[in-house]
């Protein structure tokens, strides 16, 4: 059964992603990507490093078939060298497509995009 | 000193003043509906004998108007006319043509400069003084007894019911044969059914301006006078919509599917605040899964998202604009920050907060604030994924 857009847009978690990002706001692609900007702040650690806390400027886009097609971020505050891992259209080179799609395990989710794969690029 | 609560408050109710539009508006956009049902009411005019009603429609007969983003915006004003004549005896076209004659020698008769422009399913009259208006004029015809019969089968209150108008549409297939089948629609019952949806505080307001001299009776006070909070928090959301989608115009959700849940979510609450807080919760729950998505409660076959099947943009926009203004409508009434204040407000809503807003808050805005921030979100970055890839 083909997915409606109501439950296609209850996936992708949007909502908690403003909750839980407040410096990020969704803003109308005026097609079926969903687009979200702003300044993503975050706190994070690894298993043997320090707290590192900080703040960048990005946007971030999911195509409509997610799922298949991975979600883009770029930075747009400029902090990020434009050679620094990055894409040809400037987005930011999260990782592998397979590595990608493993740290996604299957879901549509912009907060677990933002998550596993944004916040640890940054 | 005012609460966190009455801050809060006192925040919307300031939003909500500077998106208002005068009142002399709103008496020039009654004027001319007046003036229109005037000349089609002359002796001479080719629809005096099919006595034609004309009554405002949309934001200004419902009092939703906002403040358009641009100053040099054209606010829009529409009319229904309804004649009362039988579908059998006359032909769509024949509808929409007789009137383009009527409204074609009313614009000649008032010297207006560009001609009336025919669009599917009204009549476009361009006004050009200090303030730019366009009037869309929409001709119909009163539905017939069987079809009001028929919307009270369906628990369609008799005074919603016999509101109900047919109309013509150039897409119609029978748009020139002889027919009984036309498109129908119910804008006057909508409006009467919002206005119950307004609960008492619209009584309590007609009474104060009578008792102030401003009206000589209830009946005679228009619905834009009413100021309820089901109208400001209308008023609130319409506004978030043209900000967000100030850039993608033709994808933003409709007013009339924004009023229409509107309408439906609020459930009496007493200001601006929780009206619209209340409503952004509940709204959802009264989006059908099934067509029709969201509609008309006084003609259940007409659709407000009837164009969302066809374009699923539609809904996603739709969907989008709840989570956004939901978190907006959430958060900046928690700001205790002037600076991000005026900056959060200016970026919802394109209003500039002024000192005095700020101090009327207890925000002033020269002194420091004292700011609290949440502190960032903890992320365990277990396995990380290591920069590589291509585009696709």
């Amino acid at each position: 059964m083909t997915e409606t857009v109501a439950e296609r847009f209850r996936k992708s978690e949007i909502a908690a992603l403003l909750v839980r990002y407040p410096g990020l706001r969704l803003v109308p692609s005026g097609s079926m990507a969903l687009r979200v900007e702003g300044t993503l702040r975050f706190c994070a650690n690894g298993k043997k490093t320090e707290v590192i806390e900080d703040g960048f400027d990005v946007r971030i886009e999911a195509p409509e078939n997610f799922q298949e097609r991975m979600a883009l971020a770029w930075e747009t505050g400029g902090r990020i060298p434009r050679d620094y891992h990055k894409l040809r259209n400037g987005a930011l080179c999260l990782g592998s497509r397979v590595g990608l799609r493993l740290q996604m395990g299957g879901s549509p989710s912009l907060l677990r995009f933002v998550e596993r794969c944004v916040i640890p690029y940054l | 000193m005012l609460t966190d609560t009455g801050i809060g408050r006192q925040f919307f109710e300031l939003l909500v003043e500077s998106l208002d539009i005068p009142p002399s508006l709103y008496e020039r956009a009654v004027s001319r509906h007046r003036s229109l049902g005037e000349w089609l009411c002359r002796d001479g005019s080719r629809l005096r004998e099919f006595s034609p009603h004309v009554s405002p429609q949309g934001s200004f007969r419902l009092g939703t108007v906002v403040r358009p983003l641009a100053a040099d915006a054209v606010y829009d004003l529409d009319n229904v006319t309804t004649l009362m004549l039988s579908k059998a005896t006359i032909t769509q076209k024949r509808l929409k043509e007789l009137y383009g004659l009527e409204i074609q020698d009313y614009a000649t008769a008032h010297g207006m400069l560009a001609p009336p422009e025919e669009k599917k399913r009204c009549w476009r009259l361009p006004y050009a003084d200090e303030v730019n208006f366009h009037l869309d004029s929409l001709p119909s015809l009163a539905e017939e007894e069987s079809f009001v019969r028929t919307l009270r089968m369906r628990d369609v209150p008799e005074e919603w019911a016999r509101r109900a108008i047919a109309i013509t549409d150039k897409r119609h297939p029978a748009y020139a044969k002889s027919t009984t089948l036309w498109l129908t629609s119910n804008p006057r019952g909508f409006a009467r059914w919002l206005e119950s949806r307004m609960g008492t505080f619209a009584d309590v307001r007609r009474r104060e301006l009578v008792q102030r001299r401003l009206y000589a009776a209830v009946e005679d006070v228009p619905t834009y006078e009413l100021k309820t909070p089901l109208q400001r928090a209308i008023q609130l959301l319409k506004r978030h919509r043209d900000v967000m989608f100030v850039d993608n115009p033709d994808v933003a959700p409709l007013s009339m599917v924004l009023t229409n849940l509107a309408g439906h979510a609020y459930d009496g609450e007493a200001d601006v605040y929780d009206a619209v807080r209340g409503i952004l919760a509940r709204m959802l729950r009264y989006l059908r899964a099934e067509r029709p998505r969201v509609p008309n409660p006084t003609h259940p076959d007409e659709d407000y998202a009837d164009k969302w099947s066809k374009d699923p943009r539609l809904e996603l926009s739709f969907l989008q604009w709840h989570s956004q203004a939901s978190r907006d409508f959430e958060t900046l009434p928690a700001l205790r920050d002037p600076v991000a204040l005026r900056a959060a407000t200016k970026r919802s809503f394109q209003v500039d907060l002024r000192d005095d807003h700020l101090r009327s808050l207890g925000l002033a805005s020269a002194a420091p604030a004292i700011i609290v921030t949440s502190p960032a979100p903890r992320v365990q970055i277990s396995s990380p994924s290591r920069p590589w890839g291509s585009l696709d």
